[in-house]
């Protein structure tokens, strides 16, 4: 009835959109374009990188391999991108346009890559999945590297998560001075995807992980499927993978976070007190969710009433259920997620796709040492600034 | 009482102007809007998961998504086997979760191409199973007729402006009205006429319609009138008596022509530069009372009304006259009517005409040099009756907008904040909010009255630090989004073509 999950096409889209110097062709109808359109509002209005060959009746009845060629072929000459991503959704596989064989003629002086993503195969996860695969083909071999820094690859992150540009840069502070950031999926360039090969190891959160398999097969670089590293608890979980894999030590980094973290805190202490054994509720995707409950859990004391993932492909209304049954007293998930909360008359924290009733100016990211604070933060306000309860009663 | 100004501040942060820039929605949007104002109606996209997920935000409400859209999740088995089972058996489920007073089946491209027979399902589900459903039938593949803008451009080129400015282009496979005309076809039930009630179509009226409409009603009242049903904003059981009415107010005129086939229901249709300004709103009672059989009554009602208002303005509008005013106008196919609204229901008197005619706005609206002198011409006759003396310049250059700009003490007709700071201060369009009662008219007045009298140059705006051009306006040319809108004008507009 109601589902939990996007569109195949969105996933491999929130991919692709977010290399920078690339543009995007959606082989499909208009609706497809302007639903993605939607990804740029709470991101970045400046940077529309995206088209449709606007299928219409016409291509349905003749094919639509002509109007492709020549959106290729414009996209090339105006727009100069580094690639160029074809994404065909639901209309053009349904007709069986031989996209492949368009793909392959030299209309680009780019590389041209053709994604299928119909969403009547899969949801949001699998276009991603997909789409970070048809990645392998554009990397290089690994070549030596000069700088004595190691490198990791981030995937799972998505182009429309408003917060991603801070929290790429709460990644890299994050690892520190030994080891350099590479490939970080959903914000970099065509170079970075090029260069990806050269990283020492993957780091998946969520998302990524048949691509990630391909490059251990490929190149030998191993790779670590992570909750996403929200709070101290995720920092460490974060680090000690790199200790695994790398010669690095992050027992001081550890030390010096959780004290300066506390020392912050202390002037919001009394309300981290009222958080302390209070009930939340968590709808996510899973390495989101599941990293967010062990935050909460772990460092704020909270009960974890319900944390539902996405990925369980559970009818919408019966996720809504499960947390009805329950007590939260706040509720962490996506702006979709708001219908719950005004239901249950609780706060929504939001933290998981889609939002797109926030935007990050200030660099406000949800991970590593400032984006406790920020998290804190804004847990604080959603309570504070959620209805008041006033009065004898509720003395 | 609702803010309006808050509303519209609201309604503007949701960029709907970008995206439209870059793209157009499908017609599923259009229909999950419609549904989304009714009470009692659940909808389900007949197509793969992902739509129903996404169109829950993306469905012309702007930041406030219609959370109860179902699916039927049309997987790999279905687009072999067809679908009508399983959209069946999905709205079953609907029906014993939800019982809702209707289930309304909205059609995707997907269920467009595998050519299910929706009416069919909805038949047999409601005949067999007494589940109220009802389908909406696609019009045209995936999204609205392009040829509309154009279309509509062409018949005001030709239109006199002294003529009755009616406009007859209808937008075919517009969403929304299809869900209109679903309505109209399978939920509408015959009912005995009331003479003297109407139908008003809810959609586009803007913040200030939230309280227009209300006054619209009470007018109405005054001459007898009963406002019958708001189609669709309103409980499905009104729809369904809808056909009470002997009068429709549309604004989309599709399924308004389909109640006149059905219910024999006339109309008047709220389209083109008719209902402009405080004549318009004149206009807009008369053709309703002309339409109901008490055009003596109305007229008496109106004239009253105008006077009251005149009155009530005269003053404010005095003061106006007294500015020395530049019209800067974007839109030239409106720009006749814009010159008369200052004029007439401002009190305005505009030394200068300046119009800005893009490139883009030549491609997206069709404008040939032949319609662009028709266009030209209907300035001049309407500068002759409302500015007389006025000159009027076409895409004048940066030097000749400030020589003008220097001459006059206030700037009207846009939004155009990169002429904030250029030699006189300039008055934001959208502060007018004009909707079509008498009451919107007198604030609108105050409004404006008020704002002028403050009006500032301001000269230190962030936006004008913005690489935003006139040919670009309002949106950045910044090298990154050209190619987006380049490439969307010709998959859109041309792509039968080679060039533009």
């Amino acid at each position: 009835m109601k589902k939990m999950d996007g569109c195949r096409l969105f996933g491999a889209f929130q991919l692709l959109g977010g290399i920078r110097d690339a543009s995007v062709l959606f082989h499909s109808v208009v609706g497809c374009n302007f639903g993605t359109l939607s990804c740029h509002v709470s991101k970045d209005q400046s940077d529309i990188r995206q088209c449709s060959t606007v299928i219409s009746d016409d291509e349905v009845i003749f094919g639509g391999t002509e109007a492709l060629e020549k959106a290729i072929r414009l996209l090339n000459e105006r727009g100069k991108p580094a690639a160029i991503f074809v994404i065909s959704g639901c209309v053009s596989e349904m007709i069986g346009d031989d996209i492949r064989s368009v793909v392959a003629k030299p209309l680009a002086d780019c590389p041209v890559l053709h994604v299928a993503a119909p969403g009547f195969d899969g949801g949001s996860r699998d276009g991603y999945e997909e789409a970070a695969k048809s990645l392998l083909g554009l990397m290089e071999e690994p070549k030596e590297r000069k700088n004595g820094r190691f490198r990791v690859n981030v995937l799972g992150p998505g182009m429309d998560d408003w917060q991603i540009t801070a929290e790429k840069e709460a990644f890299r502070e994050l690892l520190g001075p030994e080891v350099e950031l590479g490939f970080f999926a959903g914000e970099c360039t065509l170079e970075d995807v090029r260069e990806a090969a050269q990283a020492d190891l993957n780091l998946v959160f969520g998302r990524g992980r048949m691509l990630a398999k391909a490059m251990r097969e490929k190149w030998g670089i191993p790779f670590e499927e992570l909750d996403y590293p929200y709070g101290l608890t995720g920092a460490d979980r974060l680090w000690k993978a790199l200790e695994r894999h790398l010669p690095v030590h992050y027992e001081q980094a550890f030390a010096d976070m959780q004290r300066r973290t506390a020392k912050e805190l202390e002037k919001v202490y009394c309300y981290l007190q009222a958080f302390y054994g209070r009930t939340a509720a968590i709808i996510g995707e899973k390495s989101r969710a599941a990293g967010m409950a062990e935050f909460l859990r772990q460092e704020l004391g909270m009960e974890i009433e319900a944390c539902i993932f996405r990925e369980k492909d559970l009818d919408l209304e019966n996720a809504f259920d499960q947390v009805r049954r329950t007590e939260p007293a706040v509720l962490f998930g996506s702006t979709y997620e708001l219908e719950l909360a005004e239901e249950l008359g609780i706060p929504l924290i939001r933290f998981d796709y889609p939002v797109f009733d926030a935007v990050s100016l200030t660099r406000r990211p949800y991970i590593g040492e400032q984006g406790v604070l920020c998290l804190v933060e804004d847990l604080i306000h959603g309570v504070l600034r959620a209805r008041y309860r006033k009065g004898a009663l509720c003395q | 009482m609702s803010n309006v100004l808050y509303d519209e501040l609201a309604i503007q942060m949701y960029p709907s102007g970008l995206l439209h820039h870059f793209g157009v929605n499908g017609k599923v949007s259009g229909s999950i809007g419609a549904i989304g104002e009714m009470q009692g109606v659940i909808p389900i996209i007949h197509g793969p998961a992902g739509c129903a997920f996404h169109y829950r935000y993306s469905a012309r409400r702007r930041h406030e998504p219609f959370y109860n859209v179902m699916t039927s999740a049309l997987e790999q088995p279905e687009i072999i086997c067809g679908g009508e089972e399983k959209l069946k058996e999905e709205i079953r489920k609907i029906w014993k979760r939800y019982a809702p007073g209707l289930i309304l089946i909205v059609p995707s491209p997907v269920s467009d191409i595998l050519n299910e027979d929706l009416l069919e399902v909805a038949r047999s589900l409601r005949e067999q199973e007494g589940i109220p459903v009802a389908a909406v039938k696609s019009e045209l593949f995936s999204h609205r007729d392009k040829n509309y803008t154009r279309n509509r451009m062409k018949e005001l080129a030709n239109q006199k402006i002294t003529g009755d400015n009616r406009l007859s282009t209808d937008l075919k496979g517009c969403g929304f009205t299809e869900v209109l005309t679903a309505l109209v076809e399978q939920v509408m039930e015959p009912c005995e006429k009331e003479p003297l009630s109407i139908n008003i179509e809810t959609v586009g009226w803007g913040s200030e319609g939230v309280r227009a409409l209300p006054e619209i009603e009470q007018f109405l009242n005054r001459a007898g009138v009963r406002v019958n049903t708001w189609i669709p904003s309103a409980p499905l059981g009104d729809l369904v008596h809808a056909p009470k009415a002997a009068l429709n107010v549309a604004k989309r005129v599709r399924w308004a022509r389909k109640m006149k086939e059905r219910f024999g229901t006339d109309f008047i249709h709220l389209s083109g530069a008719r209902y402009e300004g405080l004549d318009g709103i004149c206009t807009f009672y008369q053709d309703i009372g002309d339409a109901l059989g008490i055009g003596e009554t109305m007229a008496m009602l109106v004239e009253a009304e105008k006077e009251r208002v005149l009155a009530a303005t005269a003053s404010m509008r005095a003061e106006l006259g007294t500015y020395r005013c530049m019209l800067l106008d974007r839109g030239i196919s409106m720009a006749p009517f814009h010159l008369k609204k200052y004029r007439e229901d401002y009190g305005f008197p505009i030394q200068s005409i300046c119009l800005f005619v893009t490139e883009d706005a030549r491609v997206q609206g069709g404008i040939t040099e032949e319609l662009l002198t028709k266009f030209l011409k209907r300035v001049e006759e309407a500068r002759d009756t409302w500015a007389p003396g006025a000159e009027i310049l076409l895409n004048p250059s940066e030097e000749e907008l400030a020589g003008r700009m220097k001459k006059a003490d206030l700037i009207l007709g846009t939004n155009d904040f990169r002429y904030e700071g250029k030699g006189a201060p300039l008055l934001p369009e959208k502060l007018e909010l004009l909707s079509l009662s008498f009451e919107s008219y007198v604030r609108s007045v105050e409004r404006v009255a008020r704002h002028a009298a403050g009006a500032q140059e301001k000269t230190h705006l962030l936006l004008n630090q913005m690489p935003i051009t006139q040919e670009s306006f309002p949106f950045l040319e910044n090298g990154k989004n050209e190619c987006a809108r380049e490439l969307w004008n010709q998959m859109w507009l041309n792509k039968k073509r080679d060039e533009p």
